[in-house]
């Protein structure tokens, strides 16, 4: 038998391939760079190439959590990942989860998961080589190469990414100072197959980043500087039979960040297993139970570390009833230490009203119930964390709409997610900032996208478009922030949108891409006088290649920010005005044998 | 009879100067009289600006450093202080290390001074065309600071001419005339006022207080005050009053509280009021003992930041939330009665009267 993908057992809800077209030409990117091109994602980007962290569906960014093969890669100290240092071109598969989905990746998954995956190694052995040039001092190089031989195949990637940075600054005219950074790293799978049905594989990553901090505007003598230093490594074995598939897995991660010399360090070990079966003929079933054990050396926690054990027991279930009418269930009993953990379900069912040739009118939902384990700060920052603080909870539901006329699609979704005990760092009687279990947020929204790929003329052009309202507001607060109930979070856009148009001719291709945040309140009180306006950022690019034999050639020329706009993600940071890039890319494919 | 009929010429004369002020005298600004409001922004968002109030109207305006200079920039990161000298405006911002120089009345800038030793810089005094900048100085890597100082900058070339080296966590400013006193707070981890002689720009002596010194006041006798707000939860803030020549601590009140930053007299001089937490305490300058109740409960404030008396007595009180949203000012008559209160930007910190 063969294992279902997420995608089966998630039935009613929206997973998103990311377009691979952009993730070829953003490769010298991160992902906060290419995400908000194709989904209404919010970027709190604290300047260019700076810390990023995501918004979906009107959560912050410790909301959504981020998994590399299967193991989650958020900051367990900070409880959420840094998007300027997840790389576009490390990952072979950027899959998107939209809305809550804690029974099926855990902690942490109320406004979305993203999954980063590695493949296979290919089959057909291939080298490829791009260099880029851009704007501010900014050159990115990698190279990649997948080869195997007889059982083995072995992919090998390797990147580096520099930039002076000193872009300027569009309010003051003065060049951006002490913003400079630099990132490399090594991707390694190897994989070795005994047969079709025994597969073991292995993945590394080592990431190495090295930033200055880049201060607020107006601020020209600024120390600050930071070190990033990520191992992360996967091994799996899988193992097909008649009674079923299954996976073990091992994992390793290391979380090393030296802020102005002062180190922090989380390290954690997981192992997993998972059994996935065929009951009754028609219904898949997977059995997992996970442990992960997390090592914090952190200089301000209390005896400067912390030591702690989590467990997971998940079950998923997916059947289809007849033809049109398919269920997923999952379920995730997680043992965390300090607190009971809730019992988290997720049950959601797609059900085709049209099902021809040309047309398909689908209808999905989705409820579940998710929870988020208070970071490694909240709970053992000294002489502040709480061991015993609740997890966040939300119940989340989400109703979706999707029609197919040949090549034309559109998506609608609505959702609706309550958020209870959100954790906020709060005075307590004698002014200390402790967490405590004290908000409540309702975030509600609508979706919807458009994509259609036409053919005329030899010419193939593809519209996308995607636009997200979100009302994500606070229902309960403390006592002395009763001003903030009602009010929208902060760095949260009532409407997102992007979109793009992509023309290609032959071996041209042009694209035009837009980004939409809608106004953003910086303040927990709406004051107008503090919002970061609405913004609507503009890209062009252009390429075209060649083919001869085996070899190909790339070239690509990009502009972004077309329209020179001043803006900002997160306030007070500024973001570069019109800039400019230049891509080349080789790559060998060997003669097939 | 006699000293009602002086009082009577002062007032006749007072208001004479007024309305002369406003008949014949060009209007130098918008912002030429009324309430000045520093507020610190949002820590690392660079959005800390100037509200303006005018108390006669009871209109306030927001961030008015940003509406006078092109609409698309706050005036930095962390506005600590506003200083004014004639019709010069120094905005002390200790996040963004630097100083802008606006004209007070229109709030237009004029230059902005940085320099790598301006580091963290707190409060800014003029005293004969020399500014003296109180400068928290570098932090080490456990964010704990290694050396603070004040600067000396000549106001007319914008040139720093001498650095004298305080005790950590210098912050306040008080010049009576002859020598300027600096408060060395340091989150209670100093316990010392420095004071320097303006001529020489020496520092003559350590006033020895106890941990937290804070703000100064000159009472109706050019007595100087001063408040500690103690370590942390121990409830040891203390007010001193000193005698600025001797330097001789001539009378302690145990506050048996800590206390917050701020210290300032009524009009006449002969009361001082401190707050604990949102309440606002009232002592006589011959009291010898704490007040046992509060002069305002002040209930309305969530988190008391600011408080300072105008020229007519009116006591205003800056709230600061939760330190990230847009905060507010409240402002009660010389009998504690709450009279209006107005918005400000985020974490209002100090009041100034024009």
């Amino acid at each position: 038998m063969y294992g279902l993908p997420d995608e089966k057992y998630l039935a009613g809800s929206s997973l998103v391939l990311l377009d691979s077209t952009l993730k070829a030409q953003g490769r010298s990117r991160n992902l906060s760079e290419i995400l908000a091109l194709q989904l209404p994602i919010y970027f709190r980007t604290y300047g260019n190439g700076m810390l990023s962290g995501i918004s979906m569906r009107g959560t912050s960014p410790q909301h959504t959590s981020v998994l590399w093969n299967g193991i989650n890669i958020t900051s367990f100290s900070l409880g959420q990942a840094d998007f300027s240092i997840l790389p576009a071109t490390a990952f072979d598969e950027i899959k998107i989860h939209e809305g809550a989905g804690s029974a099926r990746f855990g902690s942490g998954a109320f406004g979305g998961t993203v999954l980063l995956s590695s493949t296979s190694p290919s089959p057909n052995n291939f080298f490829s080589f791009t260099q880029d040039v851009g704007s501010f001092g900014r050159y990115f190089s990698s190279a990649n190469s997948s080869w195997s031989k007889n059982k083995f195949g072995f992919k090998t990637k390797l990147y580096n990414l520099s930039s002076e940075n000193n872009f300027p600054v569009l309010l003051t005219g003065e060049r951006q100072p002490h913003a400079a950074f630099r990132q490399s790293g090594i991707l390694q799978d190897v994989e070795y197959r005994w047969s079709s049905a025994k597969v073991l594989s292995l993945h590394y990553w080592y990431h190495n980043a090295d930033r200055d901090i880049q201060p607020t505007i107006g601020l020209y003598n600024s120390p600050d500087n930071q070190q990033d230093r990520n191992q992360r490594l996967s091994i799996q074995y899988q193992s097909n039979s008649r009674l079923g598939l299954l996976s073990l897995n091992g994992g390793y991660v290391s979380d090393i960040i030296i802020y102005n010399g002062s180190v922090s360090d989380v390290s954690r070990w997981i192992g997993s297993a998972k059994h996935e079966l065929l009951v009754a003929k028609t219904i898949h079933m997977q059995l997992g139970a996970d442990w992960n054990h997390i090592v914090g050396t952190i200089p301000n926690y209390e005896n400067g570390h912390a030591t702690e054990d989590r467990y997971n027991f998940t079950a998923s279930i997916q059947k289809n009833i007849n033809e049109r009418f398919s269920v997923g269930l999952n379920l995730r009993q997680p043992v965390v230490s300090g607190f009971q953990a809730p019992f988290l379900p997720y049950l959601g069912m797609e059900y085709a009203l049209l099902k021809t040739d040309s047309h398909n009118l689908k209808l999905s939902g989705n409820i579940s119930r998710n929870y988020r384990v208070p970071t490694l700060n909240d709970r053992y920052w000294q002489n502040a964390g709480n061991k015993n603080l609740l997890p966040e909870v939300s119940r989340a539901g989400e109703l979706g709409i999707n029609y197919r006329f040949k090549n034309f699609e559109i998506r609608n979704a609505l959702f609706s997610q309550r958020v209870d005990d959100w954790i906020q760092w709060i005075p307590d009687d004698s002014g200390n900032y402790r967490p405590k279990n004290i908000q409540q947020v309702l975030a509600q929204g609508m979706e919807a996208k458009l994509s259609i790929r036409e053919k005329i003329n030899g010419v193939i052009i593809i519209p996308m478009i995607t636009y997200q309202y979100t009302k994500s507001v606070t229902t309960k607060a403390p006592a002395n922030e009763q001003y903030t109930v009602g009010k929208q979070l902060i760095y949260t856009p009532q409407h997102t949108a992007s979109g793009y148009v992509r023309v290609v001719w032959k071996k041209i291709s042009v694209d035009i891409s837009a980004q939409y945040n809608g106004k953003r309140y910086t303040d927990s009180g709406n004051s107008e006088v503090f919002a970061l306006p609405a913004v609507m950022l503009l890209n062009a690019s252009m390429g075209k290649s060649w083919s001869c034999h085996q070899h190909q050639f790339d070239l690509r020329i990009a502009v972004k920010n077309m329209l020179n706009l001043d803006y900002q993600f997160y306030a007070g940071r500024a973001m570069p005005g019109r800039n400019y890039n230049f891509q080349i890319t080789y790559q060998i494919n060997p003669k097939h044998n | 009879m006699k000293i009602n009929s002086i009082l009577f010429f002062a007032l006749a004369f007072a208001v004479s100067v007024v309305s002369c002020t406003k008949s014949s005298d060009p209007v130098k600004g918008k912002y030429q009289t009324g309430v000045l409001v520093a507020n610190q922004g949002n820590f690392g968002s660079g959005n800390g600006d100037v509200t303006y109030f005018n108390p006669s109207s009871k209109v306030s305006e927001q961030a008015i450093y940003k509406n006078a200079n092109g609409g698309t920039s706050f005036s930095g990161d962390v506005l600590q202080s506003i200083s004014l000298d004639g019709d010069k405006g120094y905005l002390v911002l200790s996040g963004s290390n630097k100083i802008e120089v606006v004209d007070n009345n229109t709030f237009t800038l004029s230059k902005t001074f940085t320099d790598p030793k301006l580091d963290k810089p707190q409060y800014l005094e003029v005293i004969n065309d020399k500014a003296y900048i109180s400068v928290w100085g570098p932090y080490n890597s456990n964010f704990l600071l290694t050396r603070s100082y004040i600067l000396v900058m000549d106001t007319k070339t914008l040139a720093l001419v001498d650095t004298i080296t305080t005790d950590l966590g210098v912050e306040n400013l008080l010049y009576n005339g002859k020598y300027l006193f600096a408060s060395n707070n340091n989150f209670g981890g100093s316990n010392t006022v420095s004071v320097i002689d303006p001529s020489t720009d020496k520092l003559i002596k350590q006033i020895v207080l106890s941990a937290g010194p804070a703000g100064m006041v000159l009472d109706a006798n050019g007595k100087l005050w001063v408040i500690t707000q103690g370590t942390f939860g121990s409830n040891n803030g203390v007010l001193y009053r000193i005698n600025p020549s001797t330097f001789a601590i001539e009378q302690v009140i145990d506050l048996s509280t800590n206390p917050g930053n701020s210290i300032c007299t009524t009009p006449d001089k002969k009361s001082i009021y401190y707050s604990v937490n949102n309440q606002i305490y009232k002592i006589a300058i011959d009291a010898t003992s704490t007040p046992t109740s509060p002069f305002i409960n002040a209930s309305d404030v969530v988190t008391l930041n600011a408080l300072a008396v105008s020229n007519v007595g009116d006591i205003y009180l800056g709230d600061a939330l939760n330190y990230s949203t847009a905060g507010m000012a409240y402002v009660y008559d010389s009998d504690g009665n709450l009279k209006t209160s107005f918005p400000t930007g985020i974490t209002p910190t100090q009041f100034v009267f024009k």
